[in-house]
Order: C-alpha cells, then sequence, then structure tokens
C-alpha cells in the first residue's frame, strides 16, 4: 500500500526532503568560509562576515526599518480586519460574499503591480512620504492573510456564547472584547504572524519605494548580492534563517504552528 | 464460492503482544460464519489477514486447499464491505460497482451488462449515476455491497457492515444480506460486536477474546451451551454462581457455599454455574432442589417482562418474569434454579 | 448594534481596498489609453515585438514547468508526510514551513552557490572531467525553474498533506481488494481523491511564478527577463512610465485569465457534487 512503510515511497520522499533542506544548509556553510569568495568547500573557518554585516549601514538601518513596517502594517491590517470580519460572519449583510472577495481581492494583483501602482500613484502623484505609503503597500498585503484566518475561526466559534453573554447583561460593545476576541485569540496571534512574516520578508512591494531615503532589508540584502559577491550574504542569510526559526518558536509556544498554515 | 482453512494464524505488531494466538478454523463453501467479540479482540485483525490487507506474523489461508497467504491482496479473488462502506468519493454509483471488472479487463459491454443486473438486484438501478456524496447510509450500504459481489467473489468478507446504521434500517439490510447470501450461495465471513445481529443471521458464529477463539458453534449451541463465563456473559447470561470444583462426589452435584446445588450436566470441574434471568423461576410451589430465599431489591419494566433484581445468599441475581402481577421492592421471595438450565462453566 | 451601524465596521477595510489597490490601477491605467493615434495603441506597439513576446513566452513557460516538476516531486512526499504518525507528522511540517518562511532572498541566493559558474554543480562535474569549462546554469530560464520550483515546492507541499491526512485508507484497501495494484490505485483512486486540493495548489503555484520577482531577478539575469522584472526594468532602469504600466496591467490580465481558465478546468474535473 502507499503508506509509510512503502520503501520506494520513503526513498523518493527523503530524497526530496533533502533537496529542500540542502541548499539552506549549504548557505549556513559558506558564511564561515574565510575567503572572500562564496564557495564550496570551504577553506578555513571565520566569524568575520558576521561582524562585517554589521559594517553595511543599509542592513542595520533595513532591519530596523522592515521591522517596524512588518509590525506597523501587521497591526493596521487586524485593526481594519477584525471588525470588517466581525460585522461580515455576525449580521448577515447583503452581498457578504461579495466583500469577502473584495477585500481578498488584493492577492489576485500581482505583488511588482501593487508596488507599482502605488509608488506611481500615491509616492509621485500624491506626494505622500515613502514611509506612509511603504505601511500601505504592506497593509494591503497583510488584509488577506487577516481576513481568511480570522473569517474561519469566527466561523467555528459558537455564536450563541455571545448571546448568553448579551443575556448575562453584556453589551454588545463589551461582548466583543470580553467573548469575542478572547475566543479567536489564537487566530489573531496566528494572522498577525504570518502578516509579520510575510511582510517582513517582502520584496516586490517595498521595491519600488526603496530608495536613498528608505531602505528595507530584503531589497538592501538584493542589491548588495548585485553589487558585491562575498559570504557576507551567506552570514546575513543565516542570520534571516535564525529569525525565521525564532519566529516559528514563538509561534509553536504561543498557538502551535500548525494554526498558521490551515 | 469457496471453502476457507485458516491454519494457526499469529499475529504480533512489536515482535512481543501477540494480538492473535494461534487461531484455527474453516468456514464451509456457502457458509455464513459471524466473528463475534469486544473492541480490540483480534476480530478486524483476523479478518484483516485473511483478506491480505496486512501480513501475518505466522500461520496459513487457504482457500479450497491452496495456500493463498503470500498472494498480495489485489490478486485475491474476494469481495469486501467495510464499515465506513469506503465507496470512491470520485466515482458515480455505476462506476463504483463496475471497479472491480475493470482492473480485471473485462470488456466494456460485459461490464455494463453485468452492472446493470447487478445494481437491479440490490434495487440501486435509479440511482446508477448518483455520487457516494448524494446517497443515504443504507444506499451507500448496497452499492458497497453490489461492488463487492460483482466480482464474484470466492469469500465475501464484512467489518461491521451495519454499525453505521440506524436500529431500523440495520434490521432491513440484515434481511437482506441475509437473502442474497442464500440467494447466491456465498461464503460468509461477518465481523461483528453485535451479538443478536450475529446470531440472527448466522451459519456458525466464532466467538473471540483477546486474540483467540473461545467458542466456535453454532448460534443453537452457543446459546444453550456457552464454553466460557466470557461467551455467557456476551450472550446473555446474567447470573453467575462460584461454586468450589470436586466439592461432592458425584459428578451432578456441587457446592456453592453451604448450598449443594444440582444440574444435569457434568458439573465435576465446574468453577462458576451460569443461568439466565428469564429460567430463574420466583416462589415456585413444588420445588425439590436449587432452591432458596430471597429479596427483591430493583425493578425493571422491560414491557414484555419485569426483570427484578434479587439478593439472596448466593449473591444478587437478575430474574425476568414474563407475567402481569407487579412485585415491588422488598418483597421476599423464593428462587429455584431449574437444574436443566444450570450450565456448568470450567474456565 | 444593528445590521446598519454593523456595516460601518466594513468601511475602513472597503476604503482601504479600494482607495489603495483599485484607484492606483485606475490611475496607471488611464494613461496609457491617452494617445493622439488610437485607444490601444501602446498595447500594440508592445505587442508588435517579437522580443516582448519572447518575455511573454518565457513568463508563461516558466509558469508552467514549475507547476510540473512542483506536482511531480509534492506528490509523492505529500502522500508519504500525510500518512505518518502524527508526532512525525509535526517535524516533516515544521521542516517543510521552515523554508517557506524563510526569506526568498536567501532561498534563491542558495541556488546561485550551487549552479553558479564557481557552484557546486560545475565544480563537481569538473573534478570528474566530465566537462572542460564550467557550464552557463545561473542566468537561464533553467535557473529560474529551478528557483521557482525551491521556492513553490514547500507551499504545494503544505497544501497537499492536509488532503492526504483526510484521505479514508480503507477507499484504497477497497480498490485493492477489487483487484486494483498499488501503482492502478495511486492513478485510478488517490489522485482523484487530492484532485481538488492538487488543482488549488496549481493554481497557486502557476499565479505565484508568473509574477514572481525575486527568482527571475536573481538566478535569471538581465538577459532572461520575464514581465515581473520587465516592469522593474522599464519603469527604474529606463524611465518608461507608461511602459512598465502597459506591461504591469498586460501582467494582470494574464494571470487573471490563467487563472480562470484554470478554476473553469478544475470546475469541470470535479464530478462530485460540490452540496451534497
Amino acid at each position: 500500500m502507499l503508506d509509510r512503510r512503502n520503501k520506494t515511497l520513503t526513498t523518493i520522499s527523503i530524497l526530496i526532503l533533502a533537496l529542500i533542506m540542502l541548499p539552506l544548509v549549504l548557505v549556513v556553510i559558506t558564511s564561515f568560509n574565510n575567503e572572500s569568495s562564496i564557495s564550496l568547500p570551504i577553506k578555513g573557518f571565520t566569524f568575520s562576515w558576521y561582524a562585517n554585516i554589521f559594517q553595511e549601514p543599509d542592513f542595520i538601518t533595513g532591519f530596523e526599518t522592515s521591522l517596524v513596517v512588518a509590525l506597523i502594517a501587521s497591526g493596521l491590517a487586524l485593526l481594519i480586519g477584525i471588525p470588517a470580519v466581525y460585522a461580515l460572519t455576525r449580521y448577515h449583510l447583503q452581498h457578504a460574499s461579495w466583500f469577502q472577495s473584495f477585500f481578498l481581492s488584493p492577492t489576485l494583483i500581482p505583488e511588482i503591480v501593487i508596488g507599482f501602482a502605488l509608488y506611481q500613484a500615491v509616492v509621485i502623484n500624491l506626494r505622500t512620504p515613502v514611509f506612509i505609503s511603504l505601511i500601505i503597500g504592506h497593509f494591503l498585503l497583510c488584509l488577506p492573510y487577516v481576513i481568511r484566518l480570522i473569517t474561519a475561526s469566527m466561523l467555528l466559534m459558537d455564536s450563541h456564547i455571545e448571546e448568553a453573554g448579551w443575556i448575562c447583561g453584556c453589551s454588545p460593545q463589551k461582548g466583543f472584547f470580553l467573548i469575542v476576541l478572547p475566543n479567536i485569540k489564537t487566530s489573531i496571534i496566528a494572522a498577525f504572524m504570518m502578516c509579520f512574516i510575510n511582510s517582513f520578508n517582502n520584496i516586490p512591494i517595498s521595491l519600488f519605494m526603496n530608495g536613498p531615503s528608505i531602505t528595507m532589508l530584503p531589497p538592501a540584502i538584493l542589491n548588495y548580492l548585485q553589487n558585491n559577491y562575498d559570504p557576507t550574504v551567506s552570514a546575513i542569510s543565516v542570520l534571516l534563517m535564525v529569525f525565521t526559526a525564532l519566529m516559528m518558536f514563538l509561534v509553536e509556544k504561543a498557538i502551535g504552528i500548525k494554526k498558521i498554515t490551515e | 464460492m469457496a471453502d476457507l482453512e485458516v491454519q494457526n494464524l499469529a499475529k504480533s505488531y512489536d515482535g512481543k503482544t501477540k494480538v492473535l494466538k494461534d487461531i484455527s478454523f474453516s468456514v464451509k463453501n456457502g457458509e455464513f460464519v459471524s466473528i463475534l467479540g469486544p473492541s480490540g479482540c483480534g476480530k478486524t485483525t483476523t479478518l484483516r489477514i485473511i483478506a491480505g490487507l496486512i501480513p501475518e506474523t505466522s500461520g496459513q489461508v487457504l482457500v479450497d486447499n491452496k495456500d493463498i497467504t503470500k498472494v498480495p491482496v489485489y490478486k485475491r479473488n474476494f469481495g469486501m464491505v467495510f464499515q465506513s462502506y469506503a465507496l470512491f468519493p470520485h466515482l458515480s454509483v455505476f462506476e463504483n460497482v463496475a471497479f472491480g471488472l475493470k482492473t480485471r479487463k473485462i470488456a466494456k459491454s460485459e461490464i455494463k451488462e453485468k452492472v446493470a443486473a447487478m445494481l437491479e438486484l440490490t434495487g440501486l438501478s435509479d440511482l446508477a449515476d448518483k455520487f457516494p456524496a448524494q446517497l443515504s447510509g443504507g444506499q451507500q450500504q448496497r452499492v458497497s455491497l453490489a461492488r463487492a459481489l460483482i466480482i464474484d467473489p470466492e469469500l465475501l468478507l464484512m467489518d461491521e457492515p451495519l454499525s453505521n446504521l440506524d436500529a431500523k434500517l440495520r434490521l432491513k439490510m440484515r434481511e437482506e444480506i441475509c437473502r442474497l447470501q442464500k440467494k447466491m450461495k456465498m461464503t460468509v465471513l461477518f465481523v461483528t460486536h453485535d451479538q443478536q445481529e450475529c446470531f440472527a443471521i448466522s451459519d456458525k458464529v466464532l466467538i473471540m477474546k483477546q486474540g483467540h477463539i473461545d467458542q466456535f458453534d453454532t448460534p443453537q449451541t452457543i446459546f444453550h451451551h456457552p464454553r466460557t463465563e466470557y461467551v455467557a456473559r456476551f450472550i446473555g447470561y446474567d447470573n453467575f454462581v462460584p461454586v468450589s470444583p470436586n466439592s461432592c462426589q458425584d459428578n451432578y452435584h456441587v457446592k456453592a457455599g453451604e448450598t449443594v446445588l444440582t444440574t444435569t450436566e457434568d458439573c465435576l470441574n465446574a468453577k462458576v454455574l451460569t443461568i439466565r434471568p428469564e429460567n430463574i423461576v420466583l416462589d415456585l410451589k413444588e420445588a425439590t432442589q436449587n432452591t432458596f430465599d430471597g429479596k427483591i431489591i430493583n425493578r425493571e419494566y422491560l414491557g414484555q417482562s419485569f426483570k427484578y433484581t434479587v439478593e439472596s445468599k448466593l449473591g444478587e441475581f437478575k430474574v425476568e418474569e414474563a407475567r402481569q402481577k407487579m412485585r415491588s421492592s422488598g418483597d421476599e421471595v423464593t428462587l429455584t434454579l431449574p437444574a436443566k438450565h444450570l450450565h456448568p462453566l470450567s474456565e | 448594534m444593528n445590521r446598519k451601524s454593523a456595516v460601518w465596521l466594513l468601511v475602513p477595510a472597503f476604503m482601504g481596498v479600494l482607495v489603495f489597490t483599485f484607484f492606483p490601477l485606475i490611475e496607471i491605467a488611464i494613461p496609457t489609453f491617452q494617445n493622439r493615434n488610437g485607444f490601444f495603441l501602446l498595447y500594440a506597439q508592445f505587442l508588435k515585438s517579437s522580443y516582448n513576446w519572447q518575455v511573454i513566452g518565457r513568463t508563461f513557460l516558466i509558469a508552467f514547468v514549475t507547476v510540473m516538476i512542483v506536482l511531480i516531486l509534492g506528490l509523492p512526499i505529500s502522500l508519504w508526510i500525510g500518512r505518518q504518525k502524527t508526532a512525525v507528522r509535526q517535524v516533516l511540517n515544521l521542516l517543510i514551513l521552515f523554508p517557506m518562511l524563510t526569506n526568498a532572498v536567501v532561498r534563491n541566493f542558495a541556488w546561485i552557490i550551487i549552479l553558479g559558474h564557481d557552484g557546486i554543480i560545475n565544480k563537481f562535474l569538473l573534478a570528474l572531467h566530465l566537462i572542460k569549462s564550467p557550464l552557463d546554469i545561473l542566468y537561464t530560464d533553467a535557473a529560474i525553474i529551478i528557483g521557482s520550483v525551491y521556492l513553490f515546492l514547500p507551499i504545494m507541499i503544505n497544501s497537499l498533506v492536509g488532503s492526504v491526512a483526510e484521505l479514508n485508507v480503507e477507499i484504497e484497501e477497497a480498490a485493492a481488494i477489487l483487484g486494483s495494484n498499488p501503482w492502478h490505485t495511486l492513478f485510478k483512486v488517490v489522485i482523484p481523491q487530492l484532485a481538488p486540493g492538487i488543482l488549488t495548489g496549481c493554481i497557486l503555484v502557476f499565479a505565484g511564478s508568473m509574477t514572481a520577482y525575486t527568482t527571475p531577478q536573481i538566478l535569471g539575469g538581465n538577459r532572461h527577463l520575464v514581465l515581473s522584472t520587465l516592469i522593474y526594468q522599464q519603469a527604474m532602469t529606463l524611465g518608461n512610465w507608461k511602459n512598465a504600466s502597459v506591461i504591469a496591467l498586460i501582467l494582470i490580465i494574464i494571470s487573471a485569465f490563467s487563472m480562470w481558465i484554470m478554476r473553469r478546468v478544475s470546475h469541470h474535473l470535479d464530478r462530485r457534487p460540490s452540496n451534497a
């Protein structure tokens, strides 16, 4: 049978798994090379490329900006997304499914186009500060995650418990904070994590607004990679992997990692 | 259809604990045999080894005296009905039933004919183009049966096929399976945990306990002569009187505490005597043996009869009495255990 | 709260998407149609160039081949992961999730180390004397495809493992008893049941690899442009904003159209009644 004891299937799967993990392992190895080229096998061992990261101001400020933008955009998406989902799932509004699709529609537009269009319309034509435009772009990236994850858990939640709250004397506003929010807490955390990770990693939207005034980390690495070819890129890649692992660990501790892929 | 023989079948998943220990039995052509037991007794494992779905640890499975133990499942010519029905959700009723014929590379025209006939036989003709998700439980059950039967299997295996149906439908399907079995002279191996169900439809019943066979007999024999306390409990013998083996000189008397009880069966080695609740008689005037006093402590109304719990020096007894006069808790009664209904059990 | 006031909760999200997604698109679209010599002039000009057709063709080709490879690699490993015991499955899920959440630059950069002139593959082949001079693997369509496969494989696996875990194994056993060998069961019973999940995964991967920017940028170089890198080049390198807008709109249309076609096909293939 095609189960986990099937030898052919196991062999193929482990090979594919190796194919998935190996490239990342190679990056880790090259980051310790004491030569100034990225090559394997490495000749000697050094930490100097990690030190070199901190010599690149673009990486430092880029990290800060990416962090701030991701945090603000994720928070904003939750703040705007949760009430919308609440209204859509609880109040049997007309055209509810149309609104649902409309809120998810930014995913249908290629990210590079969103970045390009925002840059033209908001930065150039409206003369909005680049930072604000970045937040807007990343907010559009985040909103669909919030809509999807929160809707799923609102639909799973028994609507009677909210009514029970009203009968116990809660006003609808109070009930929302005391009953609804605590019950969708895990999916709020999940949505926030998905928003944060995807915003932090995003390139296409940030790309057009990345410039002398503001640097984001991923485009900064992309830039560095195109102009230099030394293990500094490997080193910062390793740091980003550690960052990802740390995020995954936090999610696992908080709500169980499974929640963010559902 | 064919004869089935199982020899010394054993199964262990981890190499240490045996879920099946030395199972041997045979099923004759056209026989309907049920395997009865609680969950975890190994009945489904036995069925799945016979089907070829899981490998045995040791032992053989023979069909018409040919050893098929190493034949892969898809090369055995069996039919099986699963508890979940396991219908192919992506195929219509017609395609589900035709599946086994297609794997056998049978001509399209013949498939069409055979499937149509089978759908007719199982009363599914109107549903041919429906998908499993559109069918009721009973209809799915029929499709599952039709799909198993169409390949003209040497042996039909059924794994708790009725347990997902409601009580009324279960009776109906039970009759239908019986009718088809007789009509097609099928050899059937039927796994269930429902005693009533299996006694109603089987030629023989195999009762399993913790990986071995406790009794393999006709339903009548099992009903009247359970071999072990386990079997007796399973088929509704509610009363068990512990006795001391070899406590009397002859083979038809045995001591329970200080009371001497008489039986019509050899009770020399008996550890326990058992009797069904409906066989105990209350307040029998002409009683000469196996009679003692008791007090009613509980009453249940069963419709046709009352079931009393009676406290006595030999412990509590369940007594079923089919008479209109209602007794009440606290009533003093005399219990009589007729010797011919009192069965000695040695294990 | 009544339904009327509930509508107000939708307003911020609605305005956000409308003002920042659709207005900017309209704003970049309008100038592309404002020509003295015809409404669609810029589009006609774009589509006249054989170079641009090459780019469109490459965009399609990469997306198509990527989907195929991702599917072929993703299916067996998803079957395998989906059928592990829960504890093992959780660990494997983490291993799949990790690359998925790691920055795309990092994941593409890893393939420079492997595919480059000085990369592992070339070094290996040179050491074995199979080749005399390094092969040009990096900065080719093949490199973009490899990078895209690497980027999207975890997504496919992630979306398939769930559907695999939900399969009723008894259905495969039923097929086996009816005389179907494992290979036949895979194609006639397992894959058809997974079809909805497979098609959803394919649509995700197709749309994703068609519009991806990072991978073709890093692994394709300047001479192997796809539509998304062409937009950036036109806008930022050449400063031709109108042309970039034209390409952006073409990319939207092409990707939306492909997704629509794939949805239609998947709807057609999934014969099961949706609301039974």
